[in-house]
């Protein structure tokens, strides 16, 4: 009977020991990552029958459990895929965003001092002083241009760089995985019991990988947990990890993806990576950055080709046609094989789009489909490109992106300010004796490519004979505007007002010594307003515009998703830390409470050993 | 709910970071005085801003542009003036020099004077801008646009273009104004037609430059006095072979109208039978050629009534140039006063939409200051708040007890 007593003592006593112990575990835990408290169950040991009944055999521990709620780890887990994606996307939208539209960095000053030092020409075009000015802010605007693209270009590299680090961490992070699931497996194979803290640290891990990129789990009977990523590429397999690899896959050898090992081919992934730090560095690469650097190239290629145009049309201060102002950026093509590149050139600014394109031998024709949406293009010419597919290899795909290198490629081909065209290279007079009220208007040219210059011995003479106007005889071409009537020559058009009797004579001819002409200035400075991108309804300044709200409003996005993201994060953390987490006063009241029923249980032990000398008393006397 | 020690550190600790931000934006943003720290703060806000700018930039610009237009027509005026104050001063001298008075030595004296206001008006025509380029040679700024021919004429070497420039969006004003329009292509006579005495003349008839009194039939015209009867007779002839008659043959009234073709001329003094006139559509002729032919009239020796009729016939047509080219002066520096009054015009409403503009950015992108300091003060109280509690909580343990 007294064993009996002394049995139960000690089933206390070890009890509360153990008791001690756990909660002396979860005091030191407290500030652990991650940590699950832990909770010893008690249970009474199974009675003996006695004679008048079952008696009690003490207290005995059926287990020590984590306090867990796989449904609440869950949520902190994609909550904190959601806002290490959202941050991550905040934190480089925002940086491109700063850059594009920062009053002193961005193209927009650049763009002005240059158009108004086209103005200042056109204002006073003899001067060698604004001649000179305006080479220079060509040149500032071009290095504006490769300056900004040299950020964003920056900015590529780093996302680059930090999509390699991300890609091996996620290997490092599913081989400790696979290794924590061998040490769960034998440890459930050995005793059956879990153990609590390698389930903590696996959960880590896996929150530790949800971080970098979205997963999901399954859990196996054998307590290993089998992890997946993308649209079902499994990285762990209870101890097994695969590993992804970051390389090139398409025809762009500077684009890193992300592989996945499947059988003995790697396999391209990226575009299944969403959430988590990988899912917003893709993202970022792509709707941020290609964005950026298309649009600014579009910007570029307008603002060239527009400007060389209008440039070629005029007359410098030797006398000279105009030439290039701007070197004309030439379009990025990438060819999947070592074979010859299509020639693609630019033809009109105005249908050109800010965007990629691959080229594909399908159905025995060359066929032009834009990235990601894969539409087909009809006619090379609707996205304003001509392509050249003449010997290509019918097995090559090529990819096409006409804007995107076009920022970085911009510069002033013009060194002398005296080769600025800012007069225009014709004048038109009335002849004196003529009978009618018309008079010219203005002329101008129009074609650079068709256009005759007159000299100024023999000047092109447009007469009027009654019913039709003939240039040196031959019948014009003419047409009604509303400045008045226009006669058009071989790439230059004579603008007249007013009525021409028959035999009126108008002359065309080269403008001689005319160094004070400032028409084509004006018209190269019209252009800083005139709509020639997009169709005709983007201005050069527009464009830029649209893609600096467009910019803007995707970090607004991004901010307003992450500082979301975190507090949903911060609910999450708040639900686990409320079931999990360890709450030191509650230690502090079972620490209290174990130790006074460890007291109680020794003092049990003292009584039986009283009890017992009582007895030995009783018999020796 | 429960809640853990890490919970109560963590909120504790979160709440004081998140204040502090707060706090650290208002305070960026009292530094700076921009309400949009960044573009993402308000996209289309920053866009806005963007083109509000670039609208102040323009203005300025056009500004810019205009102030330069101002200068240049005020310097085109001046000289304008100076030439139009000079023509004054010749005609006063071509009126005195015809005057009866006159001694050939005084007539010398005149015609100097005017020699040397022709060569005044050559050097104010040729004048230059602070540039240095000429007021007055069209587009061909650089080349001096009047010289000196072998024969005493003047030659233009500039042309007739005019340089615009730009002083709104929409709106462009012409710099200068050519020298071929200002000096150079006057119609002379009364603008429809010119007369002129045959230098033949024997007798002392001096034609009028003549009105108007019907639409002028464009030709070449003479007046031809014979003698038929012992009466003076004159007959008007015009063109053709032989050359047809469109008035007349009549008796010769000194000062009687004799009209033709839409024009009535009349003529003083006593011709001779076989004197003729000229009457034809006006011609071109430029101002330096009116004051020359004016000079070389007046040092030309009066001896009889001819050489003085001859006098008075190139001084009255001389009168009529003069009128011409004074008109011509006057249209120019009115066009001239009537460009400076749009570009004022327009630069002051440049200025004015780019004061709006300037107010519409900073209402988009500037700090109300008011509000952002109160923010701050509030954000300021808060963060006290959070630290305090932080503390307080912190200090509160079952384990002091134990």
């Amino acid at each position: 009977m007294s064993s009996g007593i002394m049995g139960i003592g000690v089933s206390g006593l070890q009890a509360y020991q153990r008791g001690l112990s756990v909660t002396g575990h979860n005091i030191s835990n407290a500030a652990t990552e991650g940590y699950s408290r832990q909770r010893m169950e008690l249970s009474a040991r199974n009675p003996q029958l006695g004679v008048n009944g079952y008696f009690g055999t003490g207290v005995q521990v059926s287990g020590v459990n984590r306090v867990f709620d796989q449904f609440v780890e869950n949520q902190l887990r994609s909550a904190t895929s959601a806002s290490q994606q959202s941050s991550v996307l905040y934190d480089y939208s925002r940086r491109v965003d700063s850059l594009l539209a920062n009053p002193d960095s961005g193209l927009a000053p650049a763009l002005q001092s240059f158009f108004a030092a086209v103005q200042d020409v056109s204002n006073d075009p003899t001067s060698n002083a604004a001649r000179q000015m305006l080479v220079s802010e060509g040149a500032s605007l071009a290095d504006r241009f490769r300056f900004i693209d040299e950020r964003l270009e920056e900015q590529r590299g780093l996302i680059n760089g930090q999509i390699g680090a991300t890609v091996t961490e996620i290997n490092s992070l599913a081989q400790a995985l696979a290794d924590v699931n061998q040490s769960i497996v034998a440890t459930v194979g050995r005793g059956g019991a879990m153990p609590n803290d390698l389930l903590d640290q696996r959960d880590t891990l896996v929150r530790e990988l949800a971080e970098r990129v979205n997963v999901s789990v399954s859990e196996q009977d054998d307590g290993a947990l089998n992890i997946f990523i993308g649209n079902g590429q499994s990285l762990v397999l209870g101890s097994r990890a695969s590993s992804l690899t970051t390389g090139a896959f398409g025809e762009d050898p500077r684009q890193v993806s992300v592989g996945f090992q499947s059988g003995s081919s790697t396999v391209d992934i990226s575009r299944f990576m969403t959430g988590g730090r990988l899912g917003a560095l893709l993202e970022v690469r792509g709707s941020v950055l290609d964005t950026a650097q298309d649009s600014l190239g579009l910007t570029a290629v307008g603002l060239a080709r527009t400007f060389n145009e209008q440039h070629m049309l005029g007359q410098d201060l030797n006398g000279a046609l105009g030439g290039e102002f701007f070197r004309e950026p030439r379009v990025q093509v990438l060819g999947s094989g070592t074979g010859a590149l299509p020639e693609v050139e630019v033809v009109d600014v105005g249908s050109l789009t800010a965007g990629e394109y691959r080229l594909r031998y399908q159905g025995g024709a060359w066929e032009l489909r834009s990235l990601p949406e894969g539409k087909r293009v009809p006619d090379f010419a609707d996205v304003g490109l001509a392509i050249g597919t003449a010997g290509l290899d019918e097995g090559e795909t090529f990819l096409i992106r006409p804007t995107r290198t076009a920022a970085r490629q911009v510069a002033t081909e013009i060194r002398n300010p005296a080769e600025l065209a800012a007069a225009s290279p014709l004048t038109a007079a009335a002849a004196a004796a003529n009978g009618g009220n018309a008079v010219v208007r203005s002329v101008q040219a129009v074609d650079r490519d068709s256009l005759v210059v007159p000299s100024a011995g023999a000047p092109a003479v447009v007469a009027f004979d009654g019913s039709g106007y003939t240039i040196d005889g031959a019948p014009a071409t003419t047409r009604e505007s509303a400045v008045g009537t226009v006669v058009q020559g071989s790439g230059w058009e004579l603008i007249l007002k007013g009525t021409p009797v028959s035999g009126d004579r108008f002359e065309v001819a080269v403008n001689a010594g005319g160094v004070g002409d400032n028409r084509n200035a004006l018209a190269l400075a019209g252009l800083q307003t005139e709509r020639v991108l997009a169709g005709g309804t983007a201005s050069l300044e527009g464009s830029y515009n649209t893609l600096i709200s467009e910019v803007g409003t995707r970090t607004r996005q991004a901010q307003v998703a992450s500082e979301a993201q975190g507090r949903l994060l911060e609910e999450a953390r708040a639900q686990r830390e409320s079931v999990s987490g360890v709450n030191l006063d509650e230690e502090a009241a079972n620490l209290l409470r174990y130790q006074q029923a460890y007291q109680a249980a020794a003092q049990v032990i003292a009584v039986t050993n009283t009890l017992f000398d009582t007895l030995l008393g009783a018999v020796r006397r | 709910m429960r809640v853990s020690t890490n919970q109560i550190f963590r909120s504790g600790t979160e709440s004081i970071q998140r204040t502090q931000q707060e706090l650290s934006r208002t305070q960026t943003q009292l530094g700076s005085g921009k309400r949009m720290l960044s573009p993402a703060d308000d996209p289309s806000g920053a866009v806005q801003a963007l083109q509000f700018r670039s609208g102040i930039e323009k203005l300025d610009q056009y500004q810019r542009n205009g102030q330069m237009l101002e200068q240049r027509l005020r310097s085109s005026e001046t000289v304008l003036t100076s030439v139009v104050d000079g023509l004054q001063r010749v005609r006063e001298l071509a009126l005195q020099g015809n005057n009866g008075t006159q001694t050939s030595e005084t007539r010398g004296f005149i015609a100097g004077e005017i020699r040397q206001a022709l060569d005044e008006l050559y050097q104010l025509a040729n004048s230059r801008d602070a540039n240095g380029e000429y007021l007055f040679a069209g587009l061909r700024s650089l080349t001096q646009p009047f010289s000196l021919g072998a024969g005493g004429q003047v030659e233009y070497a500039g042309d007739a273009g005019q340089r615009e420039l730009q002083i709104s969006a929409v709106r462009t004003v012409a710099l200068g104004d050519s020298g071929s329009r200002a000096f150079m292509d006057i119609p002379n006579g009364n603008g429809t037609y010119f007369v002129r005495d045959d230098p033949g003349n024997q007798g002392t008839g001096v034609i009028d430059a003549g009105s108007l009194v019907g639409p002028w039939v464009p030709g070449d015209y003479s007046v031809v006095f014979s003698e038929a009867d012992g009466q003076l007779r004159y007959e008007v002839f015009g063109a053709g072979d032989p050359p047809a008659s469109v008035a007349g043959p009549a008796a010769f009234q000194a000062g009687e109208a004799i009209a033709f073709a839409g024009a009535k001329v009349s003529i003083q003094g006593r011709p001779e039978p076989g004197d003729r006139f000229t009457v034809a559509s006006s011609e071109n002729q430029d101002l330096f050629a009116t004051y020359r032919q004016l000079a070389e009239a007046l040092e030309a020796p009066v001896s009889d009534g001819a050489s003085r009729a001859s006098l008075n016939n190139a001084v009255n047509r001389a009168l009529g140039d003069l009128d011409q080219g004074l008109g011509r002066l006057l249209e120019v520096r009115t066009s001239l006063g009537a460009r400076l009054n749009t570009v004022e015009t327009q630069n002051r409403i440049n200025s004015e939409q780019s004061f709006q503009l300037q107010s519409s950015l900073s209402a988009v992108e500037d700090l109300d200051y008011a509000e952002a300091i109160s923010r701050f003060n509030l954000q300021q109280t808060a963060l006290q708040a959070a630290q305090q509690t932080f503390v307080q909580v912190q200090r509160l343990s079952l384990f002091n007890f134990l």
